[in-house]
């Protein structure tokens, strides 16, 4: 069944009854967001989709406790948070391989397509070195289009903390990514 | 490009490098894979509860109304009756007669 232009109410209101097809345009509609947000958190490329899952799983669980009154995004993105942390305790717990600690590669000036692979391991070097906070801030806000009152609710900080978060995360990634981003300036 | 702290303004070149870098690509294949992870059914109780809550809620609220103008009526009701009521005792017990003193007299003296 194709659901082309449902709003995010109708699509739970379905999903609540029961219908997994308006619950997989949820998915769709916001798997890349939640997929980004837990790859920010866990820089892991599989981790991160098994903790998008569970988020998607415990939003299906909690769509009765869903207030339609409110945008759906946040409430996501809060659930995937969540199961990214749930997912990284036990990570932890289970002494995984931290992520690529190694020095960067050389810094041949960067053709963006060419080297999509190395935008990615630069970007992943990058983010590792920022707190988990920072990491979030920066993604939601610059590349998700969030504000930052939504952000610091979402984090559970005040707004200032996230400006302050922002202002620090951009100067390192600008820093770490610099080669790449002559080119779309 | 330095952008204030403080603005509203986002960074857009930066922006697009995240989405680009972290993009997890083949969305397609990971809504499959949510679907295919999701419960068969939710559970009859699950969609019950979804149902009946706004329900549930309604009927309260109602029952709450319906209470509130019974409480009122039963008041404006007792208020009729007690009014009735003491027309009716006045009407059966009546002013209370005092006897003339002379009767008194008579009685106390035996005159018939």
């Amino acid at each position: 069944m194709r659901i082309p232009s449902w709003s995010d109410a109708e699509l739970v209101a379905r999903a609540r009854a029961g219908d997994s097809a308006a619950f997989g345009e949820v998915v769709a509609r916001y798997g890349p967001t939640v997929r980004r947000v837990t790859r920010a958190i866990l820089r892991q490329a599989d981790d991160a989709d098994d903790a998008a899952q569970d988020a998607f799983l415990s939003a299906w669980r909690a769509l009765g406790r869903f207030d339609p009154a409110r945008p759906l995004g946040p409430w996501l993105v809060r659930i995937a948070i969540n199961a990214a942390r749930d997912l990284e305790r036990r990570r932890r717990l289970r002494s995984a391989r931290p992520l690529a600690d190694q020095e960067p590669a050389p810094d041949a000036p960067p053709d963006r397509l060419a080297n999509r692979g190395l935008l990615r391991e630069r970007l992943e070097l990058a983010l590792a070195r920022l707190p988990e906070r920072q990491r979030l801030v920066v993604l939601l806000f610059d590349a998700e289009g969030y504000a930052h009152g939504e952000i610091a609710e979402l984090l559970g900080v005040p707004a200032g903390t996230v400006r302050s978060d922002l202002f620090h995360a951009r100067r390192a990634l600008r820093e770490a990514l610099g080669p790449f981003l002559e080119g779309e300036e | 490009m330095t952008l204030n702290p403080f603005g509203e303004e986002r960074d857009e070149p930066l922006g697009r490098l995240l989405r680009e870098g972290l993009d997890p690509g083949d969305g397609p294949a990971f809504v499959r894979r949510v679907l295919a992870a999701l419960p068969a059914n939710r559970s009859s109780w699950e969609v019950l509860a979804a149902w009946a809550r706004p329900r549930i809620a309604a009927a309260l609220l109602l029952a709450a109304l319906l209470g509130w103008a019974l409480g009122l009526a039963t008041q404006e009701s007792d208020a009729g009756t007690a009014t009735a009521a003491g027309v009716v005792a006045g009407e059966v017990l009546g002013e209370p007669e005092i006897p003339a003193p002379d009767a008194l007299v008579a009685v106390a003296l035996g005159v018939e």
